[in-house]
């Protein structure tokens, strides 16, 4: 179980603000993840991020050829990486992808913290393909060889990566070629990605399978398609958020607000979890549906197979995460002042500069 | 704010006036592709409701064309105008709504209506209802309720009624949309759902509870950090019920109630992006109506979305049922949308994210035109008679239509939010919000330059054209005390005064010219009232008022250029608006309209100089050389001064006197240096000292003989006067109140020594000038003398050789009037009326000279009725005066002009 980020903007935005500025930036999320679904709430197994520079993205507009994103990746845990902290607090992108691993699957490596990269494509997992080890065969002689030698690690989400690159290839639009891919296109492609895995784990016929979560995030450089599934009727899938507004602003130390002066979304975040502590500035992705952001603009789409809920206020259980006993404590109301940021109250809070 | 100047005004599209209109912009390559190819004739030709004004319009009228600016401290996203009520909505970042009176330009209020950004407004038809949809994901409805007590200012109270909130996460709510016939609200949120409840039905209220709002309800996330404020059900206020019957066929919804939108009322992916903008065409006439298709046969009503996916859907509603029946692709993210629906045809603006308006035909769902206007979002639009408003990213331009390519930009920076359209009557008015905290209210038929030509005899009309009057005025910088820079300007505002008058029906209307000096106007207007009058005789006012201002030198302490008028908040702000501009013409006009209206029962003299602020230098002279033509006279009244504070309306019944005087003590010696000379002879600025030493005692009690002793005592009446206005006004004191309106003081302004000021140096002259304010009871003529002769006794006991000169500069007699005479009653009960707070009788520590000496002329009595705030600033910077106090003047001299009785009768 993992967490990740997505931040896409009108203007480039420093990745300080978005990963260790926060009052529950994602590498504060690391090791107070509050949704994760099995509840142990660190995310120590290493963290990556990838970015697009703006160098390379003036380079594109003259040239026309494409150098793929920055990654960055670490197997220590993100809130011990003073190289980290201060590569971030210069560096500037207008995509970012930034992802912190809790492994499920898969040994601690570099080659398995997210995200995963292929020429100008990027790609990132947040879940579990439950029996994935049976199917992994099955994936694997589907895809073609050069997306096959790919593989470095070996967990489910870069098989899940290397079959995405596959059926997009099988589309029509070849990933090495470095073309944008209309974002319908990129969003097809990881639906049917997330149909493949799921009938393959359906004609397993295990009995009373554990549902797969899918939150997968991928991007050309140029859009961004993010789902949010579970291969459930009733169950719920990994927490998904998005916020968008014209400003991501720091109101005070820690605190920062998504300012929406007018319809603008200017700023656009997608995260497993907030980054801040205001409601109103966060809404949720509906379960089984993708978030594609085109240009500076969100949309949205129901992913609609044998697992859809028509109901919109169906509530999924969160059953089977309790039935393996990860349900855990979800921190309880406590009748504490609100102006106290969470993290301090805690004795949890870190001064990140201070720490360098 | 400084308004924006003439840089801002071009054409965005202007290369295009260097090209043929068949290559320019993409409306030409639309209307190639529909088939239609303009020629450039018909380009120039087509250019319906045009005014010709407006096509040769500089900078300058584009800036005349703003009415009114209102500011806030956070940004305004939405609006909703009520045309009939003549009130403005403001929806804020900061959750409030805004209420403006689009009449007096005054706020009337603001509540905190939601707990997240308010993002959009809606009025219903009858426009006592109105909806709210904010980020916090609540619709809030509102009842309009509007409190007039007599014709005091009323007051608006946004009565909450119905809370809706939707059981799924829904995000921010975008647009609300509301069919009147079926009493349905929907609204389009961030989640690119549409959402629907009726308010008729209660069957769905029995799930509705306050813990299920979405502020409050459990989030696995947001609750796990504390609870606090955030769970107690206080974002909601939930007032009892109580259900009223609306007058004037006004709807009134039912008392407050919570709903929560039923699971099948949710449309959820009615869109695949967040829906932006909802229109609703409503009684469809199946007969009349134009659009495509059956829908006419089919429904009733119909909804329009747009959204962020670049859709906009049709779907028709009926018996509780929604129905997608068409969508029309923008491929662009669809921002705002208007539907107009005219004889001949059908149509559909959209507003796109790209800067892009695409205009459909809704008779054949066909896209006839599309234009751009600018890079970025198109954030609103707006239809007015003539032209069509595009609120973009980068400010608001005009098109005088859609297939013309002509746009004009008006004069603002920032991005443009939000627009609306407010239509009184004949003259439309744009109203936008934008990004830099402002809305501004612009008058799109932009008024004509002869101002002074009203349209009809409404009496809002002639309150904006006094407002423009005024305007004009301002633009004139008659500084009387420096003609050497403005005597032009001065003369310039005179003649432009006369003309005015003589337009607004004065039979006669004269400039007397004052040797050396601004010369004054002197108007006469007729009674023309059908009415008998009570007596034979006609009664005869003199207004007394001044053209002429300070100076305003200090121009970097303004806020806004002091000679063009700057409407912000319910005040204009400009030099001489308050001192004396704006209370001359409300006088004008009440006369005015008394006039047009043929109900004009007394005879009305205008009396006004351009020497006030210099002295009334020659106007004594000039009225006692005219005093045959102005004839004779029955009541003087002027407004020339303030109230106490900002809120209770004053009378003035009293002036302090002035003697103002120059003492100059001189050696025959010339200047001196003190190391060499020093204590050879007396010196003439020691003297001075001395002499001016005499006139107080230790604790700074005047010594002149007799001083003090004519002073009255203060009467148990009069004490109850001033017990009165500390009763009303804050911080008012009686004992200072006293001192400074019923007791003489005296003030030693400066001393000035001769040769170059250094500090080795002995002047050979010193000079010291001082004033004293008298109060009535004193005798001006008794002052002076007592005042030179106890100068020249102190000199005198100095034995020195030098010289003294004592020269009496300025003088003016101090006033007194009787508040139990005619004019005062009625001023009193007028004021009481109008205004709907008792006012209170002040007095002024300032002198007026020309009042005492109008009175003395004409043998008869003055009446001063203060028109602005104490804050207005008179004679400081950021002078300026509330909107309201001008025209509640105007209605109040209305009133008493025609009730004045003629002098020595009783009422």
């Amino acid at each position: 179980m993992c967490r990740f980020l997505i931040y896409k903007g009108k203007e480039p935005m420093l990745l300080s603000n978005l990963l260790t500025k926060p009052a529950h930036s994602i590498i504060n999320q690391s090791f107070d993840s509050r949704l994760r679904i099995d509840h142990q709430p660190i995310n120590g197994d290493g963290f990556g991020v990838g970015y697009y520079t703006l160098e390379d993205e003036r380079n594109e507009l003259e040239s026309g050829k494409v150098s793929g994103p920055c990654v960055y990746k670490a197997i220590t845990p993100a809130w011990n990486n003073l190289n980290l902290q201060r590569l971030a607090e210069k560096t500037r992108s207008r995509l970012i992808f930034a992802h912190v691993r809790a492994s499920s699957y898969g040994v601690l490596s570099e080659t398995n913290c997210h995200p995963f990269t292929y020429h100008n494509i990027m790609f990132m997992h947040n879940g579990g393909i439950s029996n994935f080890k049976r199917i992994k065969r099955k994936l694997i002689s589907h895809i073609e060889d050069e997306f096959f030698l790919t593989l470095q690690g070996s967990t489910d989400s870069e098989c899940s990566f290397a079959l995405f690159l596959d059926t997009l290839f099988k589309m029509g639009y070849d990933p090495k070629l470095d073309h944008v891919v209309p974002a319908d296109a990129l969003r097809k492609a990881l639906v049917k990605t997330i149909q493949y895995i799921k009938d393959w784990v359906s004609e397993l016929n295990v009995k009373d399978p554990d549902p797969s979560l899918m939150n997968f995030a991928v991007t050309d450089g140029d859009s961004i398609v993010v789902s949010r599934y579970v291969s459930s009727k009733v169950d719920e899938a990994a927490s998904l958020y998005f916020s968008t507004g014209s400003k991501f602003i720091e109101v005070s130390p820690g605190q920062f607000k998504m300012e929406r002066l007018n319809r603008s979304q200017d700023i656009i975040m997608v995260a497993s979890e907030p980054l801040t502590f205001e409601r109103g500035d966060w809404i949720c992705v509906p379960t089984n549906s993708t978030i594609t952001i085109k240009k500076q603009t969100v949309m949205l789409h129901p992913i609609i197979d044998e697992y859809y809920q028509a109901n919109p206020t169906f509530i999924r259980s969160r059953e089977f995460a309790e039935s393996r006993g990860l349900m855990g404590t979800i921190p309880k109301e406590q009748g504490t002042d609100k102006e106290v940021p969470p993290l301090e109250r805690e004795g949890r809070s870190r001064t990140v500069l201070g720490a360098a | 704010m400084p308004l924006s100047k003439h840089e801002n005004v071009f054409y965005r599209l202007t290369q295009d006036d260097k090209k043929l209109p068949l290559t320019s912009s993409s409306s030409d390559l639309q209307s190639t592709v529909m088939g239609v190819s303009p020629s450039i004739t018909s380009y120039r030709d087509v250019s319906p409701g045009m005014d010709s004004t407006f096509s040769d319009s500089s900078a300058i009228e584009m800036n005349n064309s703003i009415v009114h600016r209102w500011t806030h401290n956070q940004s305004i996203i939405c609006l909703a105008c009520s045309s009939k009520y003549g009130l403005l909505f403001c929806g804020t970042q900061d959750s409030y709504i805004l209420i403006f009176d689009l009449y007096t330009f005054q706020k009337l209020g603001q509540i905190k209506a939601h707990t997240g950004s308010v993002l959009c407004l809606h009025l219903a038809k009858c426009q006592t209802i109105m909806f709210s949809g904010s980020s916090d994901s609540l619709v809030k409805i509102w009842n309009i309720k509007i409190v007039q007590s007599g014709r005091a200012q009323r007051q608006v109270i946004l009565e909450l009624t119905h809370t809706i909130y939707s059981p799924v996460d829904i995000g921010d709510i975008f647009s609300i949309a509301w069919i009147d016939s079926s009493k349905t609200i929907l609204f389009g949120s961030q989640n690119a759902s549409i959402s629907f409840a009726h308010l008729g039905k209660t069957k769905h209220e029995d799930k509705a509870n306050l813990s299920s709002l979405p502020s409050v309800r459990y989030d696995r996330f947001f609750d796990s950090m504390s609870s606090g404020s955030n769970v107690s059900g206080s974002t909601t206020p939930i007032p009892g019920s109580s259900s009223e019957e609306g007058d004037d066929g006004c709807q009134i919804l039912m008392a407050s109630k919570l709903i929560e939108i039923p699971s099948t009322n949710i449309i959820s992916y009615a869109h695949n992006g967040y829906v932006y903008a909802m229109d609703t065409i409503c009684d469809i006439d199946s007969q009349k109506s134009l659009l495509g298709g059956t829908i006419a046969e089919e429904f009733n009503d119909i909804i329009l979305s747009g959204g962020g996916d670049g859709m906009v859907k049709i779907w028709g509603f009926k018996e509780n049922k929604i129905t997608l029946l068409r969508s029309l692709n923008n491929m662009e993210p669809v921002l705002s949308m208007l539907t107009k629906e005219e004889e001949d045809c059908c149509s559909l603006y959209c507003g796109l994210a790209n800067g892009v308006v695409n205009l459909w035909d809704l008779s054949t769902f066909q896209l006839v035109r599309s234009f751009e206007t600018v890079k970025g979002d198109v954030n609103c639009l707006s239809l007015s008679d003539t032209f069509l408003f595009v609120g973009t990213q980068e400010g608001i331009c005009k098109k005088p239509a859609v297939n013309d390519n002509c746009v004009r930009w008006l004069p603002t920076n920032t991005a443009c939010l939000a627009l609306c359209q407010f239509k009184p009557g004949d003259v439309s008015y744009l109203i936008s919000a934008s990004m830099d905290n402002t809305v501004t209210l612009w008058n799109v038929n932009m008024i004509t330059k002869s101002c002074t030509l009203a349209k009809s005899d409404k009496s809002d009309v002639s309150t904006t054209e006094m407002i423009e009057v005024l305007k004009k005025m301002v633009s004139f910088p008659t500084v009387s005390k420096q003609p050497e820079k403005y005597m032009e300007q001065s003369r310039k505002c005179a003649s432009f005064i006369r003309l005015l008058l003589k337009k607004l029906g004065a039979v006669s209307s004269v400039l007397l010219p004052v040797p050396n000096a601004n010369p004054v106007i002197l108007a006469t207007f007729k009674a023309n009232s059908s009415k008998p009058s009570n007596s034979n005789k006609v009664p005869r006012i003199l207004w007394y008022g001044h053209y002429d201002v300070i100076e305003a030198d200090h121009i970097e302490s303004w806020d806004s250029n002091p000679w063009e008028i700057t409407p912000t908040n319910g005040y204009l702000y400009g030099r001489g608006v308050s001192d004396n501009k704006g209370p001359l013409l409300s006088a004008i006009y009440a006369v005015a309209d008394l006039y047009k209206s043929k109900n004009l029962q007394c005879d009305a003299i205008f009396l006004i100089e351009g020497e006030e602020e210099a002295g009334s230098y020659g106007f004594q002279d000039i009225v006692t050389a005219n005093k045959a033509t102005i004839g004779d006279i029955d009541w003087v009244m002027l407004s020339n001064s303030y109230w106490l504070d900002d809120n209770v309306p004053c009378l003035n019944y009293g002036l302090r006197g002035v003697v103002a005087a120059n003492v100059e003590v001189w050696s025959d010696k010339p200047d001196r240096h003190s190391g060499v000379d020093g204590g050879v002879s007396r010196e003439p600025t020691i003297d001075l000292v001395n002499v001016l030493s005499k006139l107080t005692d230790d604790s700074g009690k005047v010594r002149i003989p007799e001083f003090y002793s004519t002073v009255k005592e203060l009467g148990e009446e009069e004490r109850s006067l001033y017990q009165q206005i500390i009763q009303k006004v804050q911080g008012a004191e009686v004992h200072e109140l006293l001192t400074k309106w019923r007791m003489p003081s005296l003030t030693l302004h400066k001393v000035h020594v001769s040769g170059p000021g250094n500090s080795t140096v002995i002047p050979h002259a010193a000079t010291a000038t001082l004033s004293v304010r008298i109060v009535p009871t004193q005798d001006i003529e008794e002052v002076k003398k007592s005042l030179v002769s106890f100068i020249l006794q102190s000199f005198k006991n100095l034995h020195t050789e030098n010289h003294i000169k004592i020269e009496i500069t300025h003088e003016a007699e101090p006033w007194l009037a009787d508040t139990k005479n005619a004019a005062y009653k009625i001023l009193y009960k007028n004021l009481q009326k109008i205004w709907g707070i008792e006012p209170i009788f002040i007095r002024e520590g300032g002198s007026i000279p020309s009042i005492r000496f109008l009175e003395k002329t004409f043998d008869c009595e003055a009446a001063h009725l203060p028109t602005g705030q104490s804050s207005d600033n008179a004679h400081l910077s950021n002078e300026r005066l509330r909107i309201t106090n001008m025209l509640k003047a105007k209605e109040i001299l209305e009133e008493t002009l025609n009730e004045l009785p003629c002098k020595g009768s009783n009422i």
